[in-house]
């Protein structure tokens, strides 16, 4: 019997992209059959400069080694680059943060479990992973953190690097304090053990902030140096405040300094290389690009090309110099607008021209790799979460769409990777054109754009920092996947940790004792009904969060000493000019730490489930429904049944619908409790990236009639997969319930089958969707268009769809790398 | 007042008109299609299906009164404003439940909801004549011209459903789209195509659509304790269809989605 999935059938996606240069070809192709590789350079000699800077202050120290790092990197000029620079020697080379943390490359060395949370954690096998493996296994390589080449040089660095960081790193150094000191350690701990929070940070990820581009475009480095000579030369050193503040300076110019020096290589390196080079046309490049390393980021960029150069060494440079995750370019299409527009109008450049620029960034974004301990490679996928967010509106409300932004989206429908994702900044005054063009886009299936709610946004911003609303809109950008953040003048948040409500909600249920481990957390009462139920799950929720906090300001303090990030500072507004760094509240806007957590929906399911078969119906009491999760449903089939047919959020029902805003409100509130380690109140945000499915399996069967293991819920607002039988509109409906300017970020995931979008009728409909949606007001939607049968067929053939891009939760990834858990997540969340 | 029994309330609908629709399926059908993909439409009773796959029972038919559905559909309002879409209803055969059709028909256009039919022709005309007019337009389905053949098919005679279809075109054919479900072996050929064609331009039809025979509600003919009519029915090929679309154009109707 044929099956409806005919090869020919297959791939149904209506828009289909192809590299527009042979250029772009070959980067592409090259990364696309390239291993992952861990390159300990960086390391090797920031430990060098660490070793010899004993006694200087943590400032300049820190300035000093990765400056000193920086300017004795090997530049990796690679074939056919027309704009250079790289973060390590490799194509997909990741460098290990030894300094933010070493005890899970130890515990690797040693073959030892990373963390209680690796046996929940799985990875993609495919694709470059595959191929690290194969290799791994032919040559003179080891394969470390399970996907990543060690060679045996390497490997000896490494080693190396991570013992003598032992004691010193970031991890370590706030070990030593709140191990000790916070008097709920043990909670933390435990709460890694049943895994109720994330796996502890191996290395922190820092990142979810956008530099200030438009500046360092504009003015060049030699400005901002000059500019805090001139300050330290201006500076009364009469209090210890203020001399902390020209450590700061001294500090910011070195990095500087070093910044330059690495990109000096670069020129160096081109010009060496054209004097060998036997192709007339790559010679005259490379000697093109010597003369605009030589010219940029040191002085003011003066064209488009000099801009693209300029960007990316000043945004690679920030991406060396923090274990970087969720770092973004921000809004691409209005820093760089000023030098596409005076080339074009001038003739010096072409459309064409700049779109294999805009694709060739698409790739080298895309190259750029992170390595951490395994769970938490399980949790984020391997992604960079690097998004670039386009459209918007200018700071008086008008459409701020351009040519550019049309290019952007061009590129990522011609040259599909995974980085950087693209948003859009909805605001209805967008023009037809753009958001047309940005249809075409999610119509690849690549997963973005992702939209956002400009409104709901500003209305966030406005009651978190109290800025204008013009600033936030000329300066709103996303960091990372779904937060939004000013950018050029905001804090980062580093560590994204999660919360497991699903966890939270099982100690409710059991008194405070996890199921699985154990483990006991506070003790609450054994509840009888909802309302105890719900007593006790708000106790928990409560002490969870704020002992997260807690902990969390405590390790803050040791990134202060140990990782300061000086370069991100001095090109943060307002750094420079106060004197102060980052993590000393340089910067405009410090509100943005955020506390994360998966798996609400979940959570409301259960609730609702208990309240109708326990207190309703009384089908059962709770300790039977305890039981029959307790047995995974076994014995218990007709309640099982009934669990399934409680209703679920994502059908528009009030009785469902109610219990979520009541959780979401209180969730709130407990959140903006706690001041962060900047002194302003935490912000509530809630994510899953990947770890939904870590958080399912250490969760037992549930009362609304989940088994077992299963996943949670992969977003904020998205229903359980199969459990939303109304239909999209009706998902939508319960997802605008909840008031969305009460957090920091948002995600609701979408699923559609090609058919669904087709032609400009289905565009159109889409675009309808999303409006209505925004009116509502709803604040995030990213859309997923594939059929399942495609995706069934991925997993029985990966060699077939090597660059097949899917989104999950926050991120698009290269289906055949992700695990098979969330493979199958995202096979089984409903179409329509 | 009569209360309808409907068997899927399906938004985003894809096939149902234009715009973000809502397609309400009404249970009961005169005609026994061997291709029907919505078997448990065919029935006006409410009855069990049950899945081998999920090991779980599900009742396909529920009752509502014309005031109880439009409730529980106007709140998509926004989205089908935004869209120009609205509700479209199908099943089944709508007009089968003619009493419900007429009351909700009533409260949706005095609340100016766009409201579209799927219809398979086959139905009293009498009954439907004071409300037929109103909907804002019409999906019908005609499937072969030779009466004999029609009845093999469907167990029944086409005379009722193209008188039907001429009364309905004479009222208002732009607002017609007439749906062939192109089913191999049954009319298929460029013979029985023309003949439909011809059919549509004598009655001044302007758009046609195609619609492939597939085989999704295969499963669903098990699960209410059947056999599925079309086993072995090969799907039709890409050019087969492109080879019929080009006939369609050619005769200067419009080719619809």
């Amino acid at each position: 019997m044929k099956t409806i999935c005919e090869k020919e059938k297959f791939d149904m996606r209506e828009v289909k992209g192809e590299p527009s240069t042979s250029r772009i070809k070959i980067m592409r192709g090259r990364y696309l059959s390239s291993p992952l590789i861990i390159d300990s350079e960086y390391i090797k000699l920031y430990t060098e400069a660490h070793k010899k800077t004993n006694g200087l202050n943590a400032l300049e120290r820190r300035a000093e080694c990765h400056a000193y790092a920086m300017e004795h990197l090997t530049p990796n000029i690679q074939d056919a680059e027309s704009f250079v620079g790289s973060k390590t020697r490799y194509t997909r080379g990741a460098i290990p943060y030894c300094n933010y943390a070493s005890e899970y490359i130890l515990r690797e060395f040693k073959n030892e479990e990373h963390a209680a949370q690796d046996k929940f954690t799985d990875i993609g096998l495919g694709g470059g992973i595959a191929h690290s493996k194969k290799l791994a296994k032919d040559g003179n390589y080891e394969l470390f953190s399970k996907k990543f080449l060690l060679s045996k040089e390497d490997k000896k660095i490494l080693h190396e690097s991570a013992e003598y960081w032992r004691g010193k790193c970031m991890q370590d150094t706030s070990d030593a304090v709140w191990k000790k000191k916070f008097d709920k350690a043990d909670y933390i701990e435990n709460g890694w053990k049943a895994v109720l929070y994330t796996a502890p940070h191996d290395p922190a990820p820092e990142g979810r902030y956008v530099l200030d581009f438009e500046t360092a475009l504009s003015q060049g480095f030699n400005k901002i140096i000059e500019k805090m000579k001139n300050k330290i030369k201006k500076a009364k050193s009469t209090d210890s405040a203020s001399v902390e503040k020209i450590y700061f300076w001294r500090a910011g110019i070195r990095t500087l300094e070093g910044t330059l020096n690495w990109v000096k290589n670069y020129a160096k390196t081109a010009r060496e290389l054209a004097k060998t080079e036997k192709n007339t046309a790559r010679k005259k490049e490379l000697l093109e690009i010597a003369a605009i390393c030589e010219q940029v980021p040191a002085n003011p960029a003066r064209s488009f090309r000099e801009a693209m150069q300029a960007f990316w060494f000043i945004y690679l440079a920030g991406h060396i110099e923090g274990a970087q995750l969720g770092y973004s370019p921000g809004r691409f299409d209005r820093y760089m607008y000023p030098y596409y527009k005076k080339d074009i109008d001038s003739g010096k450049i072409t459309d064409k021209e700049v779109l294999e620029l805009l694709e060739a960034l698409r790739v080298k974004m895309t190259e750029i790799e992170y390595v951490a301990s395994f769970s938490w490679e399980g949790l984020g996928s391997g992604n960079l979460y690097q998004n670039m967010i386009i459209g918007c509106t200018d700071e008086n409300g008008k459409r701020a769409d351009n040519e550019l932004s049309m290019l952007i989206l061009q590129s990522a429908i011609n040259c599909q990777t995974t980085q950087p994702t693209l948003s859009i900044w909805y605001d209805e005054g967008l023009s037809d054109e753009f958001l047309l063009k940005a249809t075409q886009c999610v119509k690849t299936g690549c997963g973005f754009p992702a939209w956002f709610n400009l409104k709901v946004y500003i209305q966030h911003e406005r009651e978190k920092s109290g800025l204008p609303t013009s600033l936030i809109r000329k300066y709103a950008a996303m960091g990372g996947c779904t937060e939004p953040t000013l950018e050029g003048m905001s804090y980062g948040v580093v560590q994204a940790g999660f919360i497991n409500h699903m966890k939270l909600f099982e100690l409710a249920m059991n008194g405070g004792v996890d199921p699985r481990t154990k483990i006991k957390f506070d003790k609450t009462k054994i509840p009888k009904n909802y309302k105890e139920l719900l007593t006790a799950y708000k106790l928990h929720l409560k002490n969870a969060i704020r002992n997260w906090q807690r902990y969390w300001n405590y390790v803050m303090a040791a990134h202060r000493q140990v990782c300061n990030l000086i370069y991100s500072s001095v090109l943060t507004r307002d750094c420079v000019e106060r004197g102060l760094s980052l993590d000393d509240k340089g910067a405009v806007c410090n509100g943005t730490p955020t506390t994360l957590s998966t798996g609400m929906v979940n959570a409301v399911n259960c609730l609702a489930s208990v309240k109708k078969l326990v207190d309703d119906d009384k089908a059962c009491s709770l300790s039977e429904l305890k039981k029959a999760c307790a047995n995974n449903w076994k014995g218990f089939e007709l309640l099982h049944k009934k669990a399934l047919d409680t209703p679920k959020w994502g059908n528009n029902d009030n009785y469902v619908d109610n219990i979520y805003k009541e959780l979401f409100n209180t969730y709130c509130d407990y959140v903006v409790k706690q001041k962060n380690y900047l002194g302003e109140p935490y912000d509530p945000s809630m994510l899953a990236i990947s770890t939904h499915t870590p958080f399912g399996k250490v969760c037992g069967a549930s009362p609304d009639g989940r088994l077992a293991e299963v996943a949670l819920c992969d977003g904020v607002t998205s229903p359980a997969p199969g459990t939303d039988t109304n239909g999209p509109i009706s998902v939508l409906l319960s997802a605008a319930k909840i008031d969305h300017t009460k957090i920091r970020g948002g995600l609701h995931n979408m699923k559609f089958h090609p058919s669904a979008l087709k032609g400009i009728e289905g565009s159109r409909k889409l675009l309808a969707l999303i409006k209505t949606y925004f009116e509502s007001p709803g604040f995030q939607l990213q859309f997923n268009i594939v059929d399942s049968c495609m995706l069934k067929d991925a997993q029985k053939h990966p060699e077939n769809y090597r660059d097949l891009i899917v989104r999950v939760a926050g991120f698009s990834a290269f289906f055949v790398e992700l695990s098979k858990s969330i493979q199958d997540q995202i096979i089984e969340r409903t179409e329509y | 007042m009569k209360n309808g029994i409907i068997f899927n309330i399906q938004e985003y609908a894809v096939h149902d008109g234009p715009g973000i629709r809502t397609a309400v399926f009404l249970k009961g059908c005169p005609l026994r299609c061997a291709w029907c993909c919505n078997p448990e439409g065919q029935d006006y009773k409410p009855e069990i299906m049950f899945s081998k796959r999920s090991r779980a029972e599900k009742v396909m038919g529920k009752s509502y009164t014309p005031k109880s559905l439009y409730d529980k559909i106007i709140s998509n309002l926004p989205y089908f404003k935004n869209s120009g879409g609205g509700v479209t209803l199908s099943g089944g055969e709508p007009l089968t439940q003619a009493e419900f059709v007429r009351e909700f028909l009533k409260i949706s256009k005095k609340n100016n909801l766009s409201i579209g039919l799927e219809t398979c022709g086959y139905f009293e005309w009498e009954k439907v004549k004071d409300f037929i007019a109103k909907f804002d337009f019409y999906y019908f389905d005609i499937k072969v011209t030779d009466p004999q053949k029609h009845k093999r098919f469907t167990g029944k005679d086409n005379k009722i459903i193209f008188e039907n279809f001429k009364k309905l075109a004479k009222i208002n054919p732009l607002k017609i789209t007439v749906t062939i479900a192109v089913i191999p072996a049954v009319n298929n050929s460029k013979k029985e195509i023309s003949e439909i064609i011809k059919l549509c331009k004598e009655n001044k039809i302007s758009k046609i659509r195609l619609l492939p025979y597939h085989f999704m509600g295969k499963d669903k003919y098990e699960a209410l304790g059947r056999k599925y009519p079309m086993k072995n029915t090969a799907l039709l090929k890409h050019s087969e269809m492109e080879h019929l679309k080009k006939l369609i154009l050619k005769s200067g109707i419009n080719y619809s989605l």
